[in-house]
């Protein structure tokens, strides 16, 4: 599947109005325009890493693959973006996506590598000191966890 | 394969250029800017950086790809976190050092990326 068909796998079918009991059967769906506006704006930064080619960062690395990108969009979009700024989206070493949060003294990377797996890093700074924690993100809980920490929920 | 002894002949004061993508330095709403610790990251496990003193932005930039910017890190900085800045001259730039040894950790990338400054 392309990465462009990976986006309209997570956000099919977009539909300005939907009844309600319509919603209610397609569950998680979420129309595009209903989406927090910086969602469609990541996503396509997303896509756009996956038009980088091998080397892309001077020192060899393989270009993005294309597990990374779906993995990542499909992350996104699971997202409480109502409660999250816009992450800074990059491309990294080995073919993998990052987004990046920081929030007051919390910051807060993940990693999408080039095999799908979803890694985390968060640092905490309090004055000069700065405590790490980092893992991989294997459940919704985990991961509701970070959210709840970067924003202090 | 480069010798991995520590070159004493730079100083702890000496800038280091790393060349990295744009993108992996994040702009805050603030207007400040942070940079992510994968900008550390290499995919041959080697932290390729340059002696600022010996060449120049543009010889560097130059070896690289559109899009890439400098990031700076001190020598000092280096080996107070426990690495060195070992020697690893190129064809066309003899100021190409690299970081040893290679994070093992993405706290380490991290700490690497708090003491980096830029522009």
């Amino acid at each position: 599947m392309s990465a462009q068909g990976a986006v309209f796998v997570v956000f099919t079918p977009k539909i300005k109005k939907i009844k309600r009991s319509r919603a209610t059967l397609w569950g998680r769906l979420t129309p595009l325009d209903e989406a927090g506006s910086w969602i469609l704006q990541s996503l396509h930064e997303i896509l756009e890493l996956g038009s980088l080619s091998d080397d892309w960062d001077s020192y060899g690395s393989d270009k993005i693959s294309v597990l990374a990108i779906r993995t990542s969009t499909k992350f996104l979009s699971e997202i409480p973006y109502e409660m999250l700024p816009a992450p800074n989206i990059s491309p990294v070493a080995g073919g993998g996506v990052g987004l990046h949060w920081r929030m007051e003294g919390r910051d807060l990377e993940v990693e999408i590598t080039a095999e799908g797996r979803i890694e985390y890093l968060k640092t905490e700074y309090l004055g000069s000191s700065a405590a790490s924690e980092e893992g991989v993100i294997a459940s919704s809980q985990e991961e509701g966890t970070l959210w709840k920490w970067l924003i202090r929920a | 394969m480069p010798s991995r002894a520590d070159a004493t002949d730079i100083p702890d004061h000496a800038d280091l250029w790393r060349r990295i993508d744009k993108n992996m330095l994040s702009q805050l709403p603030t207007g400040v800017k942070t940079l992510q610790s994968w900008a550390w990251k290499d995919q041959n496990r080697e932290i390729s950086v340059y002696v600022a003193a010996e060449t120049t932005e543009e010889d560097v930039l130059r070896a690289g790809k559109p899009g890439q910017i400098l990031i700076k890190i001190k020598a000092g900085s280096v080996r107070e976190l426990g690495r060195t800045v070992t020697r690893d001259p190129e064809p066309d730039n003899g100021a190409h050092c690299l970081i040893l040894p290679y994070p093992k950790s993405r706290a380490e990338f991290r700490a690497l990326a708090d003491k980096a400054f830029w522009d």
